[in-house]
């Protein structure tokens, strides 16, 4: 395959989708290359969090400044996949007393707008907190679904007349002397190689920004740092829970759909792609919860994961200490590299502001005069809502008024409400039988029992779907496959957080699938791995 | 009243203990939490997967079929079997070879006694057969099993039926239970006949369909069918709940209660041992009652069922009466990085002596009226050895025994 572009963007996370959408948008012929699926990366793997700024007002001023103006910002184009939790700040025993005070002065100054309420009044909106509180500030954080949010990015990268292309792995930037002027690769569902020309390429791909520079000959020093965050299988909390202390390990507890997310440690790892979950990691996380929440620990964790920052900082600190602030870098002027634009740092809730900087960046380089119109336009589609389970209820049970309209549509993963029609029109757009594709898209399995009854299900849909129903021909070693590596996948995040409840629902999983179904007899060929073995999700 | 038997737990080994003891006269009381493990499984025995390693298991006391002993088990087989026959729902098979049976995956499993109404679906068997996809039934993939199943037979050509389950529920999704009332119903298997007959004329005789052929009926439903429509029916267990386990289950509780047992389900119980004897106290929402006993069975599970509890600082527990359990510190011990293992934790459990009863770290009887039985004894990967039932029969079987 062989295309040319105006604008092409590596990485398809928020901020790469965000270009995309904001070039597409100024009329420019563009097209985002993603290596694996929609949310793959570190934007499928934060906790959640819209952030209000609060957390940066001391040590990052300019950031918190950028998140409040873009947290007011992507409310309105992006209403869909937010959730107007609110947020507190709240200031627990543990937390240092002469905090509180810088904090309000902070947030002042930044324009973050934060408001001291009595404790009491926050403990009657969350009764689960901690009642030895000493001061409670109120914050505009919202929970925003990242998953929703890439669904709705790349739906309006489309509609603005770019191209998402994904499982697209770039192997190779190409130049003509010193100037970057295109890609090569493989695209990972056919094993076919492509070259795509491009007047400009945007480098989009966060953590791994510094090996997709390197490959351009540029050096950026991105450090990945990775971030452990703790699915509880509740919403402990319905606000945004934020300790009133300096950025530390187990600060924040965000309400997510059905579950509540405790996060993050942060530690730099040499590879953004090599990383595991420690099981002090974990320990922690459990432990400041309790903090928040007493008795956290007797509530299930669902399961853990963990996403790495881009964090950039040429001045080389601590990981937890360095700028959550991004950078532009223009390799022209920067290593004589022409043709190639980076975006490093930054995080998920400024990413639209991103894209705004780094597509100005690339109308000055090609010459040309075109606005930017993101802040004024809907990333989603009229008539987009919230995931929510009664929202999903609702569109299952309408039918039910009329029974003799309603086709039989299963549901098949019972804890997301995900049915059989549904399962059959993702795969009808995205053409993979990857059964964590399907839970990226519609959340087949992220619910309490993680996949234990509707993998089965979602198995046989895609065997059939694919092979027309044929009973005829050898077995099917691609669906087997894909069957077990989902289970292995699942069990991944589920492992660091094995005890209690978690304990024993392993204990049904594995009745059902070695005992009653015997899939560790079931035919598979390792060479079906034609894509990238998944990190922990 | 005192009785001369208290049992912990309503699973396969708790009720099955308790069915023994009514057949030999005692008074017995069953105090469960809630149901046991024959609602999650697949309604057969599994003794092992490999029978020919039976000998090696049944030599070692590290194993629980060596606590029980070999009589224990082929004793324990015969009068589950005499149990079953009397209730009219048969139970096929023996020690002398498995049974080779496919699941709704399409793997081959392998079982020791199976109910009359899944032997016909044994691949060791040469007739062609059929698989009947159930539309909008989610619990079990005929498409799916077939073509898995395909070598296993390689002598002959599998298909897949498309059969419809007329008044199913429509206002939501059908579970297996909600067909197998259904099929429970002679009337509704007449309509299901008329429905079917046209449908069968050029299909293969031998049809497996999933484990829904009724709860109460089951045999009368199969043979019913198979007759009126000149077919040999099969099932083939799904996802829980499981109708054949649940099957099981009203038998034994059946069987227990029509001799004098008595059977709670509900309460939580909690245990104490003082100069070593074990007591007992139900709590039904706060209503506590003690219980005191010649003898305590203590039939509560692994994990799954609550005998068990691994803590987050560490600790494996023993829920009723906090035996010692012998387990690694660290959670990353418990579990291995394969999702389908083998997993350590498949071992821990309980520590019993010859005589069942569970032993202290000095090696001796924590309590002289005490024994521990089934899935909560130490020393055996019920799942990867393809052993849990058989275990938990054959210990039951022991422990009444020695009473």
């Amino acid at each position: 395959m062989k295309l040319s572009t105006e604008i092409l963007i590596l990485g398809g996370g928020a901020t790469g989708l965000g270009a995309g959408w904001d070039a597409a948008l100024r009329g420019f012929k563009t097209l985002v290359l993603e290596k694996g699926d929609l949310a793959h990366g570190t934007s499928g793997r934060y906790h959640g969090l819209l952030h209000s700024g609060g957390r940066y007002v001391i040590r990052d001023p300019q950031s918190a400044s950028e998140c409040a103006h873009e947290n007011a910002l992507l409310r309105k184009i992006m209403p869909s996949a937010i959730e107007d939790t609110g947020g507190y700040f709240a200031a627990t025993p543990a937390d240092p007393a002469d905090y509180a005070d810088q904090f309000a002065a902070a947030c002042k100054t930044c324009h973050v707008p934060a408001n001291e309420i009595p404790v009491t009044q926050a403990l009657k909106r969350e009764p689960l907190l901690n009642p030895n509180l000493s001061r409670v500030f109120e914050v505009q954080d919202a929970a925003c679904d990242s998953f929703d949010a890439l669904h709705l990015l790349a739906g309006a990268v489309k509609s603005a007349g770019g191209e998402v292309f994904l499982r697209h792995r770039v192997t190779e930037i190409l130049k003509s002397g010193d100037r970057v002027v295109g890609v090569a690769g493989e695209a990972l569902k056919t094993g076919e190689p492509f070259t795509i020309y491009a007047d400009l390429i945007l480098n989009c791909s966060g953590a791994w920004a510094g090996k997709v520079a390197e490959m351009a000959g540029c050096s950026v020093k991105v450090t990945p740092g990775k971030g452990v965050m703790i699915a509880m299988n509740s919403r402990l909390v319905n606000t945004v829970i934020n300790r009133l202390k300096p950025p530390s390990d187990g600060d924040i507890l965000v309400p997510v759909g059905t579950v509540s997310v405790i996060g993050t440690t942060d530690t730099a790892v040499p590879d953004p792609d090599k990383y595991a979950i420690e099981d002090w990691e974990v320990d922690l996380l459990m432990e400041e919860g309790e903090q928040l929440v007493p008795g956290f620990k007797e509530h299930r964790a669902l399961r853990a994961w963990a996403g790495v920052r881009p964090l950039y900082d040429p001045g080389g600190a601590d990981s937890r200490l360095m700028s959550r602030a991004h950078a532009l870098l223009d390799h022209e002027t920067r290593d004589g590299v022409p043709g190639l634009l980076s975006m490093v740092g930054g995080k998920f809730t400024t990413f639209r502001h991103m894209a705004q900087l780094l597509v100005d960046a690339a109308c000055a380089k090609l010459n040309v005069e075109r606005k930017c119109v993101t802040a004024d336009t809907l990333i989603e589609p009229p008539g987009a809502k919230l995931h929510t389970l009664p929202n999903r209820l609702a569109a299952l049970e309408r039918p039910l008024d009329d029974p003799t309209t309603r086709p039989p549509d299963p549901v098949i993963c019972e804890c997301e409400l995900v049915t059989r029609s549904q399962i059959e029109s993702s795969l009808r757009e995205s053409g993979s039988p990857i059964l964590n594709d399907l839970r990226r898209d519609l959340r087949l399995g992220m619910g309490p029992c993680q996949a234990g009854f509707c993998a089965y299900r979602a198995a046989g849909i895609i065997r059939e779907y694919f092979n027309d129903h044929s009973t005829t021909g050898p077995p099917d070693p691609l669906t087997n496959f894909q069957l077990l590596q989902f289970l292995q996948e699942r069990w991944k995040g589920e492992r660091p957080v094995m005890w209690g409840h978690s304990l024993r629902s392993l204990e049904l999983d594995l009745h059902i699938y070695h005992n009653i179904l015997g899939v560790q007899n079931l035919p598979t060929e390792r060479e079906m791995e034609v894509y990238p073995t998944e990190k922990t999700s | 009243m005192v009785y001369d038997l208290l049992i912990i737990g309503a699973g396969l080994s708790g009720l099955f203990a308790g069915c023994l003891a009514a057949r030999r006269g005692k008074q017995a009381l069953i105090l469960a939490r809630g149901l046991g493990g024959t609602h999650v499984g697949t309604g057969t025995i599994d003794v092992l997967s490999e029978l020919t390693s039976l000998d090696k298991r049944q030599t070692t006391l590290d194993h629980p079929y060596g606590l029980a002993g070999s009589h224990a088990l082929l004793a324990a087989l015969d009068e589950l079997k005499t149990i079953c026959a009397e209730a009219g729902y048969p139970l096929h098979g023996d020690l002398n070879a498995n049974f080779r049976l496919p699941t709704a995956a399409g793997a081959t499993r392998q079982t020791c006694l199976a109910p009359e109404t899944m032997i016909a679906g044994d691949l060791s068997r040469p007739q062609p057969f059929t698989l009947a996809d159930l539309p909008g039934f989610r619990d079990f993939n005929a498409n799916f099993a077939i073509v898995n199943l395909q070598p296993s037979v390689n002598s002959y050509q599998l298909s897949v039926i498309g059969l419809p389950i007329p008044h199913a529920p429509t206002h939501r999704d059908a579970y297996a239970t909600d067909l197998a009332h259904l099929f429970d119903r002679a009337d509704y298997r007449e309509q299901l006949i008329e429905v079917w007959r046209p449908l069968l004329t050029h299909a293969p005789k031998r049809i497996g369909l999933p484990a829904i052929l009724g709860l109460d009926h089951a045999v009368e439903a199969k043979r019913h069918l198979d007759s009126a429509l000149g077919i040999e029916l099969f099932e083939i267990p799904v996802l829980p709940p499981s109708v054949p386990g649940m099957r099981l289950f009203d038998i034994l509780r059946n069987d227990f209660q029509a001799r004098g047992g008595r059977i709670i389900i509900g309460p939580t119980v909690s245990g104490r041992i003082e100069n070593k004897r074990a007591t007992v106290t139900a709590d039904a929402n706060g209503r506590k009652r003690e219980y005191e006993a010649e003898a305590i069975i203590l039939a509560t599970g692994g994990f799954l069922h609550g005998g068990l509890t691994g803590e987050f600082g560490g600790a494996i527990r023993e829920s009723v009466f906090n035996l010692p359990v012998a387990a690694p510190s660290t959670r990353a011990d418990w579990t291995s990085e394969v999702f389908l293992g083998p997993h350590p934790f498949a071992k821990f459990g309980v520590q019993v002596n010859k005589q069942l009863q569970p032993i202290g770290k000095d090696g001796k009887p924590v309590a002289s009226n005490l024994r521990a039985v089934g899935s909560l004894l130490a020393g055996a990967d019920r799942l990867s050895e393809g052993s849990r039932q058989g275990i938990e029969l054959a210990t039951a079987y022991r422990a009444i025994e020695l009473l």
